[in-house]
């Protein structure tokens, strides 16, 4: 269905002279009283279409509103309108820099979200939001992966942020950082030290017990894997766990030799046989060697992200 | 008089020309015919190396006249042919078909447990070829 | 009697000025904003209108919900597509504008895909609409999501139903369609049971009994080559190896070809009613 927008418009149909004489309408007369009764409900709804949605506390609130639907994208969109549309006194502008950055944020622009944050920082040293927006900075860094510009940013930073809370946060914040570059050794000491110094408390303690566990955690070594494939095929994927792996090759290599040995024997050198199951057997031979050593990287891998999915579901409530 | 404008105002807001308008929408957007999946290989005969082009060409041939052929068995949703290829392409013919044999090995019945299942399919997810690079990342 | 008819009249400008958009800003940017193809802020000013009218009674809600929703549609979100037009639906002023609606959100779950529930939203307009047109324009659209399903005998008996008041000039495209339906009803299927049968006494035959000529002659060429080297090593009393070339090569491609050839009939059927179904709706696109 296509809207019609219609051009009659109550008050010119209505006459200039409206409400007080008594007006002419399609060749009849009729008393002004009776025609504002009749046309009240229109001027009451007309009120709403005349409601003027740009101006800047509508266009507030209006972001606000997209803000809490979680429509953040827009609301960022609606937030910079505002700050367009306000007049240039507008002093409170730091606080919308912050939210349109928390906007970006929510809507995982961590790009962005950092642009509007160094903005409150450079633009208003004073303001009530500047601990926040570094503290935002950072964990945007976190967020993107990108752990060593968090540390950086923290180490030039953090004796900037007034708030004992909000630096204790970010202190937790770095240790965080070495522990997701798996550095558990940098992690544990970082966590030690700064336990002595600045009594971080019971989530800063056991953060640090996730760094020793990463330190402590059983890994397998790669030379012995091969090794232990080299002699007997199979094994070293057994000493990774993955005994079907290993049993399951150890079955192929030992049937394609078997066979490559009885085409050799049977007919020496030139037996057709032994030459395809050789070639076979060689490939599965070294490809299992190969495979034990992955396997013990892959082995290695696995555990660290189990420890750093326990470390994520702990900060996934602390760093809301 | 005034009920006949009502009802014509409505009606008249029915247009039943737009039916050609949405139809050809329709027909852009969901276009009749399969879309077959088909394995994205890169394979391309513009390889520099020759042995490459060999070693791919030789998996390519394989696919498409043995194991076309073959039951539906492989464990994994990237099949372990297009893993050679993949590997082949990316890293080289030497490092290429050692993946490619200890693929060969993995893919067996019972090693399924060590791998992600994928909900659709219920084959093991074992992509990408890059968790199976041997090299300091 | 003459302030009576001047009621009346004014009754039909106060009606008349409650659909003017002339004084409504962001409905009006947001329409210019649609028509340009700018769908993203389009939406934004729709919103924006919701927001400030949602507390009155407003007839225009339910048209703003709707081009949300057409917006959404050609952004190819469906999701959000089809909720804006069941708000639409729920905040349509009359039946008229509701059956209408719901004929969009059909359109929009035959675009995604979602034949079934057109079609249940489409049957119920066709029962349900006291409109003609609405209940002729749910018939077309039916029939469209039953070509689509290639459900042959449903989309005839919708384009009957279709066709009964349209213009003369329209009934030759009918009549085409409708012997193209009735071909594709009597269409000779390939049978995916008989061809997996086939493939199990000869291999490769149920695949050239379904049309893939290359796939059976292949499948032959590998089973009977599996098959010999079985045979040869069983004749050869290399029992061990025998089993290895059974278990491994010949039960392996000889189970293959039969679930092949289940595939390639049902590959053959898929294409055939894809033909019909591309040349019915071509015929319908060109007029």
């Amino acid at each position: 269905m296509k809207f019609v927008p219609l051009p009659i418009n109550p008050i010119q149909v209505a006459g200039t002279k409206f409400p007080l004489f008594s007006v002419k309408i399609f060749n009849s007369k009729i008393n002004a009283l009776f025609l504002c009764l009749l046309l009240m409900p229109q001027f009451l709804l007309a009120n709403n279409y005349q409601e003027n949605y740009y101006s800047p506390e509508n266009i507030l609130r209006f972001a606000n509103h997209l803000y809490k639907e979680g429509d953040y994208i827009r609301a960022a969109g609606e937030f910079q309108r505002y700050l367009f549309y306000s007049s240039e006194r507008l002093t409170a502008r730091d606080s919308i820099y912050h939210k349109i950055g928390r906007c970006y944020q929510f809507g995982k622009d961590f790009q962005k979200s950092m642009n509007y944050f160094h903005k409150v920082i450079f633009n208003y040293p004073q303001s009530d939001y500047l601990d926040d927006s570094y503290c935002q900075i950072a964990y945007s860094h976190f967020f993107l992966g990108k752990y060593k510009e968090s540390i950086s940013f923290l180490d030039a930073n953090i004796s900037i942020i007034k708030s004992a809370k909000m630096r204790l946060k970010m202190q937790q914040l770095i240790g965080l950082n070495y522990i997701y570059q798996k550095q558990w050794a940098k992690a544990t000491e970082f966590f030690y030290s700064f336990e002595e110094k600045e009594k971080g408390g019971s989530f800063t303690t056991l953060l640090a017990n996730f760094a020793k566990q990463g330190q402590q955690l059983p890994r397998k070594s790669k030379f012995l894997a091969g090794f232990m494939s080299a002699i007997i095929p199979g094994t070293g994927k057994m000493y990774c766990h993955r005994t079907a792996d290993g049993f399951f090759s150890l079955v192929t290599i030992g049937l394609t030799s078997w066979q490559a040995y009885e085409g050799f024997r049977k007919k020496g050198v030139s037996s057709v046989k032994g030459w395809i199951y050789g070639t076979i057997g060689v490939f599965f031979y070294l490809g299992n060697i190969y495979g034990s050593v992955v396997a013990v990287s892959i082995y290695n891998q696995q555990l660290e992200n189990e420890l750093l999915k326990k470390v994520g579901l702990t900060i996934n409530v602390y760093f809301k | 008089m005034s009920i006949g404008l009502l009802v014509f105002l409505i009606i008249s807001t029915i247009s039943l020309g737009q039916v050609d308008d949405d139809l050809a929408f329709i027909l852009i957007n969901n276009p009749i015919g399969t879309k077959i999946e088909k394995e994205s290989l890169n394979f391309s005969f513009s390889e520099v190396s020759e042995f490459k082009l060999a070693i791919m060409g030789f998996i390519r041939l394989y696919q498409l006249f043995i194991s076309s052929q073959d039951k539906s068995v492989c464990n994994f949703t990237f099949s372990c042919s297009r893993f050679g290829i993949s590997a082949v392409q990316k890293y080289g013919v030497l490092r290429g078909l050692l993946m490619a044999s200890d693929r060969l090995q993995r893919c067996n019945g019972f090693g399924k447990k060590y791998y992600l299942i994928d909900s659709n399919t219920g084959l093991a997810i074992d992509y990408p070829i890059d968790s199976y690079y041997l090299a300091k990342k | 009697m003459s302030i009576l008819n001047n009621f009346f009249q004014l009754s039909i400008i106060l009606f008349l000025t409650t659909f003017s958009a002339a004084d409504d800003l962001a409905l009006d940017l947001a329409e210019k904003f649609f028509n340009s193809g700018n769908y993203y802020n389009s939406i934004t000013e729709y919103k924006r209108f919701i927001f400030f009218n949602s507390n009155t009674k407003n007839d225009n809600l339910s048209y703003v919900h709707y081009k949300i929703g057409l917006a959404y549609r050609n952004q190819k979100k469906w999701q959000e597509c089809i909720n804006a037009f069941q708000k639409s639906i729920q905040t349509a002023a009359t039946e008229g504008i509701r059956d209408e609606r719901k004929i969009a959100l059909a359109i929009a779950l035959i675009a995604s895909g979602h034949y079934s529930t057109a079609e249940f939203l489409l049957i119920k307009v066709e029962m349900f609409s006291r409109i003609p047109k609405l209940k002729q324009k749910a018939a077309f659209f039916r029939a469209i999501s039953a070509v689509y399903s290639f459900k042959w005998n449903q989309a005839r008996e919708a384009f009957h139903s279709y066709s009964i008041n349209t213009k003369n000039e329209s009934q030759e495209t009918f009549k085409q369609i409708d012997s193209l339906l009735a071909e594709a009803q009597d269409v000779k299927y390939k049978s995916p049971k008989l061809a997996k049968m086939l493939s199990t006494i000869l291999p490769g035959s149920g695949q050239i009994y379904a049309g893939d000529w290359g796939n059976g002659v292949n499948a032959l060429l590998i089973n009977a080559a599996t098959g010999y080297l079985f045979v040869n090593d069983v004749l050869n009393h290399q029992y061990l190896m025998a089993i290895f070339s059974s278990l491994f090569l010949f039960q392996r491609f000889y189970s293959g070809n039969k679930s092949n050839a289940e595939k390639s009939a049902k590959k053959y059927n898929e294409r055939k009613n894809q033909l019909f179904a591309a040349k019915i709706l071509e015929i319908l696109n060109a007029k």
